[in-house]
C-alpha cells in the first residue's frame, strides 16, 4: 500500500501543469484565509466546490477530507459560544449573540472553501512533481531536495513498519492502553528510526559510489501551453470576484 | 599482457565490532575479466566489494585501481566514477523522484554536459529495453524494473569495471534473462556475487570462492 | 465515535490547527517566522546531510502514524522532541516537510496554517533539543536516559500546546475559551507521548546510543 496517493483526477484539472495548480492553489487558500465577509466566503466555497465537481475529484476521499475538517471545526463550536461570566455568578455562560454567529459562520466557511481549494488544486499533484513545481517556484534547492527524498523513502519505510507490526501481530500482540504495550510501540518507533539511520548509510553510500560530492541535480519536466494560461486566468478571475465581493 | 585495474594485496578488514571478515585476502582483475565470485553467508564478498570502491578501509594490505595506490578517500572518488557497484537492495541505489534523474546523476558527476548527460541516459534507458521510462516515478516500479534501472544508473556512466552484488536476486526469469543478455553484451571487466551457479556459470570465465577471509580459486 | 474512529487510522492528527480558526496577522507573522527557523536549520545543513536527515524525516512520518491507546481513545505520537535531539535545527526543515506530506495527505492542518503549525512543533523541538542533549550526553545512565527522553517528549508536547493555544486566543476574546480546551486536550497527549518517547530513547540508547545524540550534533553549537 503506498501512503502518498495523490487525489486523482482525471480531468482538465490533472492535464493543467503543476506550477499553475500550485500557485493559484496557494493564492486562492491565502486569499479565503484573508477574507471576512461571509457572502465572500459563500461565494468562494461555493466556487470551489464547482471546480472539484468540474474536475472530477473522486467524492469519497474528498468526503473524508471534508468531514474530518468539519468535525475539528465543529467541535471547536461550542468553545466559540462560551462566555467568560461578566457580571454577577462565576460560570461561563452559553449565548448565542450575532457576532457569536457571524464567527461561527465565519470559521466553517473559511474552512471548508480553503479545504476545497487545496484538494483540488494542489492534492491533486503527485508529490514527485509537486517537488518539481517547488524548485521553479524559487523554494530552496536543499529545502526541495529533502522534499523530494523523504518522498522517496516513506513508501519504504511504512512497509518495513507494516513487516514489523505484521510480525508482532503473528506473536499474538494487541495493543492495550499498558506500560508493557507502550515500552513495545515506543521500540517499533525506535527500530523504524534506527532502520532509517541505516538505509541512509546505504543510499549515500551508493550515491557516493556514483561520483556524489554534495551535489544534486534535478531534469526539467514541465511544458506550459496555452490551455495553462487560459486555466490561470479564470483562477484570477474567481480571486478578483471574490475581493469585489467582499470589498469593505 | 595489459596492466591489471584492480590489484588487491594481502587485504585484511574487521568491522567496529571485532569480527574480522577478510584476513589475507588477495585479487587480480584485468581488462576484460569475467570473475564471479561466491562464498557463504557472511563469508564478506559484499564487504570485498564495498573496500574495492572505499566504502569501507582495508586495516592491513594493499589496494591498487586503475594503476594507483588508493589509500584515503580522495583517492577513491576517481575510482568510483570509473567502477559500476550494483547494491543488492535497490532502494538503496535509487534514490531520486525520477527514473531520468536518477540515470542522469552519474553523468552528471562526472562532469558531463546536459547534453551530453541527456544523450547519455536516452541511450542507456534505449539499451536496456526501458525507453520512456525517464519520467516514471522511481518508487512506482516493481522489483525487476528497480533492478534495470539500478544497472541503467550504472551502465550510464560507462565503467570500465561492473561489481555486481547478486544481480538477479529476486528477478523474475523474464527479467533475469534481460538482465543476462545486457550484460553479456557490456565490454566492462567485471566481478558477479551470486549464489545462483548456473548463471555464473553461464556469465563468467573465473570463479572465485571466498572462505575463512582468504580469496581462493574454485 | 464511529465516525471518528474510522478516521483515526489515516491521522486525526492533534498539535495541528486546522485551517478557518486563525486570524491572517497570526497565519502571516508564523509563516515568516517558520520561514526564518528553516533558513537557519537548511543554512546548518550541509549538502551530505540531506540523505540521512531526509530519510530520517521519512521515518518520523511513519513512526508519527503509530497510535498508542490510552484508555480514552488513542493517540498519535508527535515525536518532536525526539525530532530536536536527533535533528537539532535541522528540525525545522524535517517538521516543514512532514507537514506538506501530512497536508496532501489528510488534509488537516493544512497550507495556509502550514507556518503556525510548523512553528508550533519546530519551536519546541529545538529549544528541548538544546535542554536535555547536554543531559543526554553526560549522563548516560539507562535511568537517565529514560528520564531525560520522557522529558523531552512531554516537555515538546506540552510547550506545542501552548504555542497552538496562544495561537488560537490570538483570535480575539471569543476564542479564549476554545484556546483553554485546547490546552487541556493535550495533557493525555503529553503524558503518553513522555512515556512511549521515554522508551523510544532507553530503546536506541541500548541498541544505537549514537543516534539518539549524533556526535557532531553534540557539540556546542555557537
Amino acid at each position: 500500500m503506498t501512503l502518498l496517493r495523490p487525489l486523482v483526477s482525471r480531468s482538465f484539472l490533472a492535464r493543467t501543469d503543476p506550477r499553475v495548480r500550485l500557485t493559484s492553489g496557494l493564492a486562492l487558500a491565502i486569499l479565503l484565509a484573508c477574507l471576512h465577509d461571509p457572502r465572500a466566503l459563500s461565494a468562494g466555497a461555493a466556487a470551489m466546490a464547482l471546480l472539484c465537481v468540474a474536475g472530477r475529484i473522486p467524492l469519497a476521499p474528498l468526503g473524508r477530507r471534508i468531514l474530518r475538517v468539519n468535525l475539528v471545526l465543529l467541535a471547536l463550536v461550542p468553545f466559540l459560544l462560551l462566555n467568560p461570566a461578566d457580571g454577577p455568578g462565576l460560570l461561563p455562560r452559553w449565548t448565542l449573540s450575532a457576532g457569536q454567529a457571524g464567527i461561527v459562520a465565519r470559521v466553517l466557511l473559511k474552512g471548508n472553501a480553503i479545504v476545497l481549494a487545496i484538494s483540488a488544486l494542489i492534492s491533486t499533484i503527485e508529490a514527485t512533481a509537486l517537488g518539481h513545481a517547488l524548485s521553479h517556484l524559487r523554494v530552496p534547492t536543499k529545502l526541495v531536495h529533502l522534499f523530494l527524498f523523504t518522498v522517496r523513502y516513506v513508501d519504504v519505510l511504512h512497509l518495513e513498519h507494516e513487516r514489523l507490526r505484521r510480525a508482532l501481530r503473528a506473536r499474538g500482540f494487541r495493543p492495550r492502553p499498558s506500560p508493557r504495550t507502550w515500552r513495545i510501540l515506543g521500540q517499533t518507533a525506535a527500530l523504524v528510526l534506527a532502520r532509517s539511520v541505516d538505509r541512509a548509510d546505504r543510499v549515500l553510500a551508493a550515491m557516493r559510489c556514483r561520483g556524489f560530492q554534495g551535489r544534486f541535480f534535478l531534469l526539467d519536466h514541465f511544458q506550459a501551453r496555452r490551455s495553462d494560461a487560459v486555466f490561470a486566468l479564470a483562477m484570477a478571475s474567481v480571486a478578483a470576484l471574490l475581493i469585489w465581493i467582499g470589498r469593505p | 599482457m595489459s596492466a591489471p585495474l584492480f590489484v588487491l594485496n594481502d587485504i585484511g578488514f574487521a568491522y567496529g565490532s571485532g569480527r574480522r571478515v577478510l584476513d589475507g585476502a588477495s585479487l587480480t582483475l584485468g581488462p576484460g575479466d569475467r570473475v564471479g565470485l561466491t562464498g557463504g553467508n557472511g563469508a564478506g564478498k559484499t564487504t570485498l566489494l564495498h573496500l574495492m570502491v572505499g566504502l569501507h578501509k582495508p586495516d592491513r594490505g594493499r589496494l591498487r585501481a586503475f594503476g594507483q595506490d588508493r589509500v584515503r578517500e580522495p583517492d577513491f572518488h576517481a575510482v568510483r566514477l570509473r567502477t559500476g557497484l550494483l547494491f543488492q537492495d535497490p532502494d538503496d541505489q535509487l534514490f531520486s523522484a525520477t527514473v531520468g534523474e536518477d540515470v542522469a546523476f552519474g553523468p552528471f558527476n562526472r562532469g558531463w554536459s546536459r547534453d551530453r548527460v541527456a544523450a547519455a541516459v536516452r541511450d542507456t534507458l534505449d539499451r536496456l529495453g526501458l525507453s520512456g521510462y525517464e519520467g516514471r516515478v522511481t518508487h512506482h516500479l516493481s522489483h525487476g524494473e528497480k533492478r534495470l534501472v539500478c544497472l541503467a544508473t550504472i551502465l550510464a556512466m560507462a565503467p570500465e569495471v561492473l561489481l555486481l552484488d547478486e544481480p538477479t536476486d529476486g528477478l523474475d526469469a523474464d527479467h533475469a534473462a534481460r538482465l543476462e543478455m545486457i550484460l553479456a553484451d557490456h565490454p566492462a571487466a567485471r566481478i558477479i556475487v551470486s549464489h545462483d551457479a548456473d548463471f555464473l556459470a553461464r556469465s563468467t570465465t573465473r570463479r572465485l570462492r571466498l572462505a575463512h577471509g582468504r580469496v581462493r580459486e574454485g | 465515535m464511529g465516525a471518528l474512529a474510522s478516521l483515526a487510522p489515516e491521522g486525526f492528527r492533534l498539535m495541528h490547527i486546522a485551517e478557518g480558526i486563525l486570524s491572517p496577522p497570526v497565519l502571516a507573522g508564523g509563516a515568516l517566522a517558520a520561514t526564518v527557523g528553516v533558513g537557519i536549520g537548511l543554512r546548518r545543513l550541509r549538502d551530505e546531510d540531506i540523505p540521512r536527515a531526509a530519510v530520517l524525516t521519512a521515518g518520523f512520518f511513519v513512526a508519527s502514524l503509530i497510535h498508542i491507546p490510552t484508555g480514552a481513545g488513542s493517540v498519535h505520537l508527535v515525536l518532536n522532541g525526539l525530532m530536536g535531539l536527533m535533528l537539532g535545527w535541522a528540525a525545522f526543515p524535517a517538521i516543514v516537510v512532514a507537514l506538506t506530506l501530512q497536508a496532501l495527505i489528510f488534509q488537516v492542518g493544512g497550507l495556509t496554517v502550514l507556518g503556525i503549525n510548523t512553528l508550533i512543533m519546530a519551536v519546541p523541538a529545538v529549544l528541548v533539543g538544546r535542554t536535555v542533549r547536554p543531559l543526554l550526553a553526560s549522563g548516560r545512565s539507562a535511568r537517565t536516559v529514560l528520564a531525560g527522553s520522557a522529558m523531552a517528549g512531554g516537555g515538546a508536547v506540552a510547550l506545542g500546546a501552548i504555542l497552538g493555544a496562544a495561537a488560537v486566543a490570538l483570535g480575539g476574546r471569543e476564542f479564549h475559551a476554545a484556546a483553554g480546551a485546547l490546552l487541556l486536550l493535550h495533557v493525555p497527549v503529553m503524558l503518553t507521548e513522555a512515556m512511549v518517547t521515554g522508551c523510544i530513547g532507553a530503546f536506541l540508547h541500548r541498541v544505537r546510543p549514537e543516534l539518539l545524540v549524533p556526535p557532531q550534533a553534540a557539540e556546542p553549537v555557537p
